[in-house]
C-alpha cells in the first residue's frame, strides 16, 4: 500500500511541475512584448524519494535568462548611440543656423553688402544705391546677431535639457539602488525577484542612453553603477548629480557628483545623450561661434577700414560702418550698424568734400570682396571664408549622420543578439505549453491508475 | 543557433521601415523642389562650392547692373557729342560763310543771334544728364556742367565702374576733356570769338574763329571716338558676363540640382521598396507563427 500511495504523490508532483511550467509559460507569452522581460524558465529536478525508483519531480526554482556580457555590451553601445544621437540632431540644428544657402544667410548677406558697394560706386550721389547699401549693411548684421543669439538660444536649452535630464537620472539612480535591497532581501530568503531585475535593467539601460553609465552584478547579484570611475551607486546607497554653472565652460553647466560634502566634476566623463548635447554646446556650437564671430570681426574691421578713408556726401570722413567690440569675441552678437552713418555719411568719396559723382571710395569698399586677405587669418575672401564655415558645419553633421548610423546598427545588432538568448519566442511557448498540458495529462493519468490500483488493493 | 523571436522580427522590421520611409521622404524632398543639396551635410564638398558660386553670380549681375548703367550714359554722352559736332560744324560753316568779304555788316549782325543760339545749344549739350547726374561735370553730377556763359563748373572727376570681378573702367569724359583740352581748343571760346567777330564785322577774325571752331569740331569728334571706344569695351564685357552667368548657372545646376527623371524614377523606387517592405513585413509578422497553426 506505501509504494501505492508514494505513486499518487510521485503523480501529484508531475501535476504540479506541469501546472507551474504552464503558468510561467503563461507569463512569458504575457510579456512577449514588453521592453527588458527576460524569458523565465522553470528549474525543475528529478525529486528524492524511495530507492530505485525515485520521488517524482521537484520544481527547484524560475530561472531568468540572462547574459551578462552582452547585457554590459549593449549597455556600452547604448551609450555611444544615446551619444551620437544627441550629437546628430543638435549638430543638424547647428547646421540650420550657420550653415543657411540661401540668400538671406551669412554668405548671401555678405554678397548683397559687397554688390551694394559696388551699386554705389557707380551711381554714388543716388539716394537709393546708398539706402540699398545700408539695408544691405544692416542685413549682414541682422544675420550674424541672429546666428549668434541662436546658437546661445541652443546652449541654453542644452543647458534646460541637461538640468532636467540629470534630474531624471539621480531619480532612476535611487532606484536601482533601491531595487538592489529588495532583489537581496527576496533572492536571500529563497524568492524570485526576476521582475525586480527586469526593473532594473530597464532603467540601467536608460542610463546608459542618458548619461553613458556603465553597471557590472557584483557576486552578491548586487548592481554597481559607474560614471567616470566613480561610483553612483552600491548596494541600496546612490549618490546624486547636481548640475551647476562652470566657470570653465562659459558659466554653462556642468555635472557634479555629490556625495557628502565632497564635489567631483563629471562633466568631462559623461556619454550618452547629455554627452552628445554636451558636446554640442561645449564644442560644435563653440567652433561655430568661433569661426563666426572671426568672421564678422573681419569683414567689420575690413569695411569700417576702408569706409573710415572715405568721405560722405556731408563732407564727414573717418566714420566705422559698423559698431565692433575690441577683439573677435562675440563680434557676431555685437556687431551692430554705427548710427552716426546714414545717407550723407556713407563714405563713398575718395576726396574731400565728398562730391556726389565720386564713388572712388566706394568701390574701394566693393573690391574687398576680391580681397584674399580679409578673412581665415589673412587667407581668404570674406565669401570664401564664409563657404568654408558651410563646409565645416555640413562635414560635422555628416560624420555625426555617419557616426549615429553605425551606432544605431551596433546597438540593433547586440539588441537583436541580447533579445535571441533572452526574448520570448511564441513558438518555443507554444510548444512547451502543448509540453506541459500533455505532462499534467499524463501525471492526471498516473494518478488514476495508482487510485484504481488502490481500489483494487482495498476490495480484497 | 540564433534563435529568433518574434520581438526581433519586429525590432528588424521596424527599423528597416523607418530607413526605408525616411529614404522615401528624401526622395519625395528631393522630388518636390528639385535639389541634390538642400543643406550643407548632404554634400558639404559641393554646399561650399554654391556660397562661393552665389556670390561670384550675385556680383555678375551686378556687374551686368553696372553695364547696363554704363552703356545708359554713354550713349547719353554719345548722342551728346553728335550734336555738339554738328553744332560746332555749322558754325565753322557759317564762319566760313561770313568771313568772305562780299557779305555786308548786316548779314554778319543777323548771324549773330544764330551764333549765340548754337552756343546755347552747345551748352545744352554739355549740360545733358544721365543716371548718375551731369554726364560732363566730372564728379560734380549734382550740378550743371556749364553756366549759360559755357564756364565750365565741373571737376576733373573720372568715374570709374566695377564691370567684372578685378575689372574697372573709366566711364565718360569730363567737360574739359571734351570741350575744353588742355592745350587744345575751347570750343565755348571759339564760338564768343565767332560772335565777337560777327559783331565787330571783322573778316580776318571771323576767319580766325572758323579755324578754331574746325578744330574744337575735331576736339569734339575724338573724344566721340574715345566714347565710341568706351561703349565697345563695356559691350563685350557685358557679353562675357552674360557668359559668365550662363556658366555659372549650369555649374550651380550642376552642383545642386537633381535630374527630373532621375528624381522621380528614384521616388517610385522608394516607394515600391516601403510597398514592398510593407507587405513583407505584414505577411511574416502575420502569418509565420505556430500561434496560427495550433
Amino acid at each position: 500500500v506505501g509504494g501505492l500511495l508514494s505513486g499518487l504523490g510521485v503523480g501529484y508532483s508531475g501535476i504540479a511541475a506541469a501546472r507551474a511550467g504552464l503558468q510561467l509559460t503563461s507569463q512569458n507569452i504575457n510579456n512577449a512584448n514588453t521592453d527588458g522581460y527576460h524569458r523565465r524558465r522553470i528549474d525543475q529536478s528529478s525529486k528524492l524519494g524511495p530507492p530505485v525508483f525515485g520521488g517524482g519531480v521537484s520544481v527547484d526554482g524560475v530561472v531568468r535568462i540572462e547574459n551578462r556580457l552582452l547585457g554590459t555590451q549593449v549597455e556600452t553601445s547604448g551609450g555611444r548611440q544615446g551619444f551620437a544621437s544627441a550629437r546628430q540632431g543638435l549638430l543638424s540644428q547647428v547646421e540650420t543656423i550657420v550653415g543657411d544657402l540661401g540668400e538671406d544667410g551669412i554668405g548671401g548677406s555678405i554678397s548683397r553688402l559687397f554688390s551694394s558697394f559696388s551699386q554705389l560706386a557707380a551711381t554714388p550721389g543716388d539716394g537709393g544705391a546708398r539706402d540699398q547699401v545700408l539695408s544691405a549693411a544692416n542685413q549682414l548684421v541682422n544675420a550674424f546677431n541672429h546666428a549668434s543669439s541662436r546658437l546661445d538660444a541652443l546652449q541654453s536649452a542644452i543647458d534646460d535639457n541637461v538640468e532636467v535630464t540629470v534630474q531624471q537620472a539621480n531619480g532612476q539612480l535611487a532606484e536601482v539602488a533601491e531595487l538592489n535591497g529588495r532583489i537581496l532581501q527576496i533572492e536571500a530568503s529563497g524568492g524570485n525577484a526576476a521582475e525586480l531585475r527586469d526593473r532594473q535593467d530597464t532603467l540601467l539601460a536608460e542610463l546608459a542612453g542618458s548619461l553613458g553609465v556603465q553597471s557590472f552584478a557584483g557576486a552578491d547579484g548586487q548592481t554597481t553603477v559607474l560614471l567616470g570611475g566613480m561610483s553612483l551607486v552600491q548596494d541600496d546607497h546612490a549618490v546624486s548629480l547636481e548640475t551647476a554653472p562652470n566657470a570653465a565652460l562659459g558659466g554653462h553647466l556642468g555635472v557634479v557628483l555629490v556625495a557628502g560634502s565632497d564635489r567631483h566634476e563629471l562633466t568631462a566623463d559623461v556619454g550618452g545623450a547629455v554627452g552628445g548635447q554636451l558636446a554640442v554646446r561645449d564644442q560644435s556650437v563653440g567652433d561655430a561661434r568661433t569661426r563666426l564671430d572671426q568672421l564678422a570681426f573681419d569683414i567689420g574691421t575690413a569695411v569700417n577700414g576702408a569706409h573710415a578713408a572715405g568721405f560722405g556726401l556731408d563732407g564727414s570722413t573717418g566714420n566705422d560702418l559698423f559698431l565692433l567690440p575690441a577683439s573677435a569675441a562675440d563680434a557676431a552678437g555685437q556687431i551692430a550698424l554705427n548710427s552716426a552713418v546714414g545717407r550723407d555719411q556713407l563714405a563713398a568719396a575718395s576726396t574731400a568734400g565728398g562730391a556726389p559723382g565720386d564713388g572712388a571710395n566706394a568701390l574701394a569698399l566693393a573690391q574687398l570682396a576680391d580681397d584674399a586677405t580679409v578673412a581665415g587669418g589673412g587667407a581668404r575672401t570674406a565669401t570664401q571664408e564664409a563657404g568654408a564655415l558651410v563646409g565645416w558645419i555640413g562635414s560635422e553633421v555628416d560624420a555625426a549622420i555617419a557616426e549615429e548610423a553605425a551606432a544605431s546598427d551596433e546597438l540593433a545588432h547586440l539588441e537583436t543578439l541580447a533579445e535571441s538568448e533572452e526574448g520570448v519566442s511564441l513558438d518555443e511557448e507554444m510548444v512547451r505549453l502543448i509540453e506541459y498540458q500533455r505532462s499534467y495529462q499524463a501525471s492526471t493519468r498516473v494518478m488514476q491508475v495508482f487510485d484504481q490500483m488502490l481500489e483494487q488493493l482495498m476490495r480484497l | 543557433m540564433l534563435r529568433v523571436t518574434e520581438r526581433m522580427g519586429r525590432m528588424t522590421t521596424e527599423r528597416e521601415l523607418s530607413r526605408l520611409g525616411y529614404d522615401l521622404l528624401l526622395r519625395q524632398r528631393q522630388a518636390t523642389d528639385g535639389l541634390r543639396v538642400a543643406r550643407p551635410s548632404d554634400d558639404p564638398v559641393a554646399a561650399r562650392a554654391v556660397v562661393e558660386l552665389d556670390d561670384s553670380r550675385q556680383a555678375n549681375a551686378q556687374h551686368q547692373r553696372n553695364v547696363d548703367l554704363a552703356i545708359g550714359d554713354l550713349d547719353v554722352a554719345d548722342d551728346a557729342l553728335y550734336s555738339a559736332t554738328e553744332l560746332l560744324q555749322q558754325a565753322r560753316e557759317l564762319a566760313l560763310q561770313l568771313a568772305n568779304g562780299a557779305i555786308s555788316t548786316e548779314q554778319r549782325a543777323d548771324a549773330v543771334s544764330t551764333v549765340q543760339g548754337l552756343r546755347e545749344r552747345l551748352v545744352a549739350a554739355g549740360n545733358v544728364t544721365g543716371v548718375q547726374g551731369s554726364i560732363f561735370a566730372g564728379h560734380q553730377t549734382d550740378q550743371p556742367a556749364y553756366d549759360i556763359s559755357g564756364a565750365y563748373l565741373g571737376d576733373a572727376g573720372q568715374r570709374q565702374l566695377q564691370v567684372g570681378d578685378g575689372v574697372v573702367e573709366r566711364v565718360g569724359l569730363s567737360g574739359d576733356e571734351v570741350f575744353r583740352p588742355s592745350g587744345g581748343e575751347d570750343a565755348f571760346a571759339s564760338l564768343a570769338a565767332l560772335e565777337a567777330a560777327l559783331t565787330a564785322d571783322d573778316g580776318a577774325a571771323i576767319a580766325a574763329a572758323g579755324a578754331r571752331l574746325d578744330t574744337a569740331r575735331q576736339q569734339v569728334v575724338e573724344s566721340r571716338a574715345q566714347i565710341g571706344a568706351q561703349i565697345g569695351t563695356v559691350l563685350k564685357q557685358g557679353e562675357l558676363l552674360a557668359d559668365q552667368d550662363l556658366r555659372y548657372s549650369e555649374r550651380r545646376a550642376a552642383l545642386v540640382e537633381i535630374d527630373g527623371v532621375e528624381a522621380l524614377s528614384e521616388l517610385v523606387e522608394a516607394q515600391g521598396a516601403l510597398q514592398s517592405a510593407l507587405q513583407v513585413s505584414g505577411r511574416i509578422l502575420n502569418t509565420l507563427s505556430l500561434v496560427g497553426q495550433l
